[in-house]
């Protein structure tokens, strides 16, 4: 067994106009220090699929297995020991953090509060270590989070996600607030992290070209099912399902001689509410048949280790 | 590059030799604050208001209760500078240990009421769903009764007095503050880093006291200010209108309606009393207004 | 720059604007000049701060002041001088009243944020309608019928004309604001990140859009973004600004093709390609400048790799390192001086 899986894993909402299908039968497998990617368009249920994860959101139904374990069921005494081993690094670095407290009580809040530490020198020996280790200076220790930019912020983020040594991180769009040239440093010390401290990690993003870089194996989401999953190379050599071409085809290019040919998607995303027995992209795909409307297809192998949930794969 | 502008040299000049401190966002609101000039004159007000309350023996020069009829119905003068009223008590004595009655009252008020509805607006803002909807249903009973009806009510059914006339004002004030709280708490649960605190395993009772309190802190801070104005005005109604406290408290609200009888030939004997109650809820909704751009960051 | 036989619509000259704030004096932009002929468009990117949003601003006379304090520039918007200084540096900028006539008629900007940028009570429609009545002075119904045509040209059928922004989309609600922008054929469309706040699959229909229109139109457009690939995708010309300088103005071809400043090099390489494998990024160091407190020489100096001791004793001019590629580095100052 992979060290996380899980298996047919729905995370339902219930809201106004009905039930929202957030997560819907996702299942996956990661091994040790591998580092599974999901992408998709906001709405296609990849956060609260990170957060299901983590049992940040109580699963509707479905199996969370962890290092051999199913994490799904425990309630918050058994699952107690397991926290501190997943991790969660979030969005947004200016609303994750709370603004009242300063950088080094931030980084050592787990340490006490989980770590169960406390002794004064340990933890701020430990805090010291952490915030070496992230790359963050230690003169900035009592400074607070507003008077830093994103990409310090976001390594107190990864700073407090790492203390309690954990095994599997849930990194949910760590660099899209960030701009450009600070996101590759964050990118480069997720990777380097991961390295150092053989890592597992889900990462969560709506960018391909950030997901092709750090991820191992894609899964690709929309409106909370996995349409394709497979090898990070092959779904950039063999992409099958229509939405992944067209979501990889929309991206626009830093490059001149590249000519980007965007397959045109009709309409918007729409949300999982109530869906219907069929295709849920049917309704902005342009290939899309009498079966599409009326059936829902399955994830299936199409080649080894490429999974993908469409009817008329093969003919397009 | 840095282009030597005027502002830019004012600027370095004014901060030439200054020791960066650090900044907590407190510190930074309080900076804000005292920049903030309508802020400062209502603090300056009410300054003055604490030092009448604190010291009022010491700055009255009479016994606010002593009755010198041969002295009655003066107008302002060099010994009586607001006058005195129809039984020759020193209206300006009377004014200073009003402050004393009025400013400790309301506190006690806003105390009480935060402790009653503050402590079940943040109940019911923190666990929501069905212990949110019983609380806040019955805020809505009382809300649905005027607020001076309400309370002129609890007094008339209780009789006048100091703790029927707080437990009539902590009544009628609840619902608003605990919907208020309530607000501010739901505000806070919703934030990205209450989640990120679950993330790390923070439990319920650091989560509320640690995290989300100090928080919606700031809010709550200038909705007290702003609750003290009104709860004098409130105290001062009902002693006009002859359900808060006894004569002859000093009282705002109660020298004010002693005089009103002689409103038309002695205009000083309503004026003054009234001047105070004014000058007071003014201050506390200037200081109310500036802690509000203080402490929202929108305006930074 | 670059001749061309095209009439120049916009054209801003040494524009330098600061904000005055009590805890210092933010440099938001700091000498920038450039021009924009009619059915160009032109790419300003640059990071968060750089001063993008402050540029489009003085255009559209829409600085708040205070704090915003303009130093000193000059910008002549198709004959109508909305910023001028003088010889003593007295800086005047156009009335609001006149500028009433301006905006909406001669220049048009769309701002990153769709959802905040429509009137929430009223139908989208009549949002149209009441800018082309406002500036063709034409009766109610002719503004309607262009209004609706406007719709059809952005993709909206004119059938939800009488709808409220709310049942739109995200997506839709950016084309409304577009199609506001562009209903009086301005000569200037300033966008201001317009499509960061969607998906991709939606960005690349808007984008589509506005590219059509833009070309159909004839619109001079500055595009402020982030995104190099949204550049490469839609402008003809393009300007990478940092701490609130141009640092390399050109072509596509001379920024894509032939980068020459440490900073452009720098942000081609933080991308991670689609098409190449690498394995480790190469980050441009440091964090991003802080207008509040700019060094006296090259603002990019402590970031960069190739600074060398005399990049800290000057401020670098922006220099025609080839027919209409400038550059904003001592590297290039120097090899220029030595021919």
């Amino acid at each position: 067994m992979a060290f996380v899986e899980t298996k047919q894993l729905k995370k339902y909402f219930k809201t106004p106009g009905g039930t929202l299908h957030a997560v819907d039968n996702v299942s996956i497998s990661i091994e040790k220090g591998e580092t599974l990617g999901v992408v998709g368009e906001s709405g296609c249920g990849k956060s609260t699929f990170g957060k299901t994860l983590m049992k940040l959101h109580e699963p509707t139904s479905g199996e969370i297995w962890f290092d051999g374990v199913n994490i799904a069921p425990l309630g918050p005494k058994e699952f107690k020991p397991y926290r501190s081993r997943i991790q969660m690094i979030f969005q947004d670095p200016y609303a994750s953090l709370d603004p009242r407290m300063n950088i080094r009580s931030l980084i050592a809040e787990p340490l006490t509060v989980l770590g169960g530490m406390k002794d004064k020198k340990e933890i701020a020996k430990k805090v010291d270590e952490l915030m070496n280790s992230v790359g963050l200076a230690r003169r900035l220790g009592n400074s607070y989070p507003h008077e830093l930019d994103g990409g310090r912020r976001q390594r107190i983020g990864v700073a407090r996600a790492l203390a309690l040594n954990p095994e599997f991180i849930i990194c949910d769009e760590p660099v899209s607030a960030l701009d450009v040239s600070i996101q590759a440093q964050i990118l480069n010390l997720l990777q380097d992290l991961q390295e150092e401290r053989g890592l597992t990690y889900v990462f969560i993003t709506h960018d391909m070209s950030v997901v092709k870089h750090i991820a191992n194996e894609i899964m690709v989401m929309y409106l909370g099912q996995a349409v394709e999953k497979c090898n990070s190379k092959e779904l950039f050599r063999n992409t099958l399902h229509p939405y992944s071409k067209a979501l990889l085809s929309a991206i626009p290019v830093p490059s001149i001689h590249v000519e980007r040919k965007p397959i045109p998607l009709q309409g918007e995303l729409s949300s999982p509410i109530n869906p219907k027995p069929c295709c849920r992209f049917a309704v902005r795909c342009p290939y899309a048949t009498d079966q599409c409307r009326s059936e829902e297809p399955e994830l299936r192998e199409y080649c080894p280790g490429h999974f993908v949930a469409c009817h008329r794969i093969g003919e397009i | 590059m840095k282009r030597m502008t005027p502002a830019i040299e004012k600027f370095q000049r004014k901060n030439a030799g200054k020791t960066i401190k650090v900044s907590t966002p407190g510190r930074e609101a309080w900076r804000r604050l005292a920049r903030n000039r309508t802020a400062l004159i209502g603090m300056g007000i009410l300054l003055v208001m604490l030092v009448f309350a604190l010291l009022a023996n010491f700055i009255a020069p009479y016994d606010y209760q002593q009755q010198i009829l041969t002295d009655a119905y003066q107008t302002p003068s060099a010994i009586h500078i607001f006058g005195t009223d129809h039984f020759g008590r020193d209206l300006f004595s009377r004014c200073v240990f009003g402050a004393r009655y009025s400013l400790a009252l309301a506190l006690l008020c806003v105390i009480c009421a935060f402790f009653t509805g503050g402590l079940l607006g943040v109940i019911a803002g923190y666990f929501g769903g069905k212990v949110d909807n019983v609380i806040m249903r019955f805020m809505d009973m009382f809300q649905a009764i005027p607020q001076v009806l309400l309370a002129i009510s609890i007094t008339a059914a209780l009789g006048n007095g100091v703790p029927q006339m707080i437990a009539a004002i902590t009544i009628s004030t609840m619902p608003t503050i605990s919907k208020n709280c309530r607000a501010a708490i739901l505000n806070v649960r919703n934030a990205d880093y209450v989640e990120s605190s679950r993330s790390i395993g923070v439990g319920q009772w650091r989560m509320i006291f640690k995290h989300m309190i100090p928080n919606a802190l700031g809010v709550m801070v200038i909705f007290v200010v702003g609750l003290m104005g009104a709860c004098i005005n409130m105290m001062a109604s009902l002693s006009y209108l002859g359900v808060g406290l006894n004569p002859p408290t000093p009282e705002w609200g109660l020298i004010l309606s002693d005089g009103k009888a002689f409103f038309t030939a002695f205009p000083h004997m309503v004026l003054f009393p009234a001047a105070m109650i004014l000058l007071t809820i003014l201050a506390f909704n200037m200081l109310g207004d500036g802690l509000r751009d203080a402490f929202d960051p929108r305006l930074k | 720059m670059k001749e061309n036989n095209n009439k120049t619509v916009v054209s801003v000259k040494d524009l330098c604007v600061h904000y005055e704030t009590h805890e210092g004096i933010v440099e938001a932009v700091n000498g920038v000049s450039f021009d924009i002929k009619k059915g160009e468009c032109l790419g300003l990117v640059g990071e968060t701060g750089a001063g993008k949003t402050t540029i489009a601003l003085s255009i559209m006379n829409l600085l708040p002041h205070p704090p915003a304090h303009v130093i000193e520039g000059n910008i002549d918007l198709d004959g109508e001088k909305i910023l001028s200084t003088d010889e003593n540096g007295k800086v005047t900028e156009k009335s609001t009243k006149e500028m009433l006539k301006i905006r909406g008629k001669k220049v048009s900007m769309i701002f990153q944020d769709p959802m905040t940028a429509l009137n929430p009570v009223r139908f989208v429609g009549d949002q149209i309608a009441e800018v082309i009545q406002l500036h063709e002075h034409c009766s109610p119904k002719d503004a309607m019928l262009r209004a609706c045509e406007m719709m059809e040209k952005v993709g909206i059928m004119p059938e939800r004309y009488k709808e409220y922004p709310h049942q739109f989309s995200g997506g839709m609600k950016q084309r409304i604001v577009i199609a506001i922008a562009l209903a009086c054929k301005p000569d200037l469309l300033l966008a201001d990140e317009p499509t960061t706040a969607l998906d991709v699959t939606i960005q690349a229909q808007v984008l589509d859009m506005m590219r059509t229109l833009q070309k159909e139109q004839e619109t001079a457009t500055l595009m402020i973004t982030h995104d190099l690939g949204i550049v490469a995708e839609m402008c003809d010309k393009c300007a990478i600004i940092y701490a609130g300088q141009i640092v390399e103005y050109g072509t596509l071809a001379h920024i894509f093709d032939n980068p020459l400043h440490p900073y452009t090099i720098g942000l081609m390489d933080s991308i991670p390609s689609l098409d190449k494998d690498v394995h480790r990024l190469t980050p441009i160091p440091g964090m991003v400048a802080d207008p509040m407190d700019l060094p006296c020489y090259c603002s990019f100096a402590d970031r960069c790799i190739k600074c060398r001791e005399n990049c800290r004793q000057g401020d670098p001019e922006l220099i025609e390192v080839e027919p209409g590629h400038w550059v904003r580095c001592f590297q290039y100052q120097m090899k220029k001086g030595a021919l």
